[in-house]
């Protein structure tokens, strides 16, 4: 479901919350919804992403999102990606680990 | 009409009430006597813990990591302080390091006598990592002499985390094993000499 754009996108945010490191990162949909996870985590660091569409209840949440929000979405996340940081830097590092497991393809 | 529009009010207002005295409430402490784990042992700054089962894979980056089947792991890293700065900036009325802002978080240290935006921003951490009156945190104090905050997560998160808090700094794992093993694990953390 994502694009190149969706994908660039998401490796911003990555690169921004944890470093360089990401530059090498695979983006993949399972990437994409641990990231969408941590955003739901953080919605209290900015009420910009309040009036994006979010996903809701369990499941997939790539697959919940339309293409054009998922854009819109990806968007307004790389745009506060330093604003999560400064505001929800612990929520990011309990991520890490899986972030990492992820970019393995583990 | 006037009855039922007071009465929505009153169902609003105990319900907006009901979720404002929803407090994080300070965990006690629960003593462990130490045990040795069966599988390798992890070395971190100066801890140590086994792992509780053999992983399929050992990663190594800024921490350890190991992987286990179904997307599961164990992950350790050392928090390093440096990035911290423009949060920890946030306390203007006395200094406070990573390790006391986890501290304030966890309500391992009082944070009554912080100004009102120093008590805002604690507030808004505990908010982030859902600590709140439903959250499961526990203080193991392990072998008599290691403290281990355990915060068990709800299922949907799929994680949880361990802190040891120590004046050499924060170290973190984050767990996505199941309760038996999480348990293990902190049954074998010890200081290395």
């Amino acid at each position: 479901m994502m694009d190149h754009q969706d994908e660039e996108a998401l490796r911003e945010i990555l690169i921004s919350w944890y470093g360089p490191q990401a530059e090498h990162w695979p983006m993949s949909e399972f990437m994409l919804n641990i990231v969408i996870a941590m955003l739901d985590e953080m919605h209290n660091c900015t009420a910009t992403m309040h009036f994006v569409p979010h996903p809701v209840g369990p499941g997939n949440a790539v697959s919940q999102l339309a293409k054009s929000y998922l854009k819109k979405f990806l968007s307004v996340a790389k745009s506060n990606a330093k604003v999560y940081l400064a505001c929800a830097r612990a929520t990011i590092l309990s991520y890490k680990t899986q972030v990492h497991m992820a970019a393995e393809g583990l | 009409m006037k009855y039922w529009i007071a009465v929505t009010l009153m169902v609003m207002a105990a319900s907006h009430a009901s979720a404002e005295s929803c407090d994080y409430v300070t965990p006690g402490t629960v003593y462990l006597p130490y045990h040795k784990g069966a599988h390798t042992p992890v070395y971190f700054s100066k801890y140590q813990f086994n792992l509780p089962s053999q992983p399929d894979v050992l990663l190594s980056g800024d921490g350890f990591m190991a992987s286990y089947p179904n997307r599961d792991y164990i992950g350790q890293q050392h928090v390093n302080p440096e990035p911290w700065s423009d949060q920890l900036g946030r306390f203007t009325s006395r200094p406070v390091s990573v390790v006391d802002l986890y501290r304030l978080i966890y309500g391992i240290l009082p944070a009554n006598n912080l100004n009102a935006a120093e008590q805002d921003e604690v507030q808004l951490q505990r908010s982030l990592l859902k600590l709140d009156c439903n959250a499961n945190v526990t203080v193991y104090r392990v072998g008599g002499t290691v403290d281990v905050i355990l915060q068990v997560r709800q299922v949907e998160t799929g994680f949880h985390t361990l802190l040891l808090l120590s004046d050499e700094g924060v170290e973190l794992i984050i767990l996505r094993r199941p309760m038996k093993e999480v348990m293990q694990v902190i049954a074998s953390i010890k200081r290395r000499r």
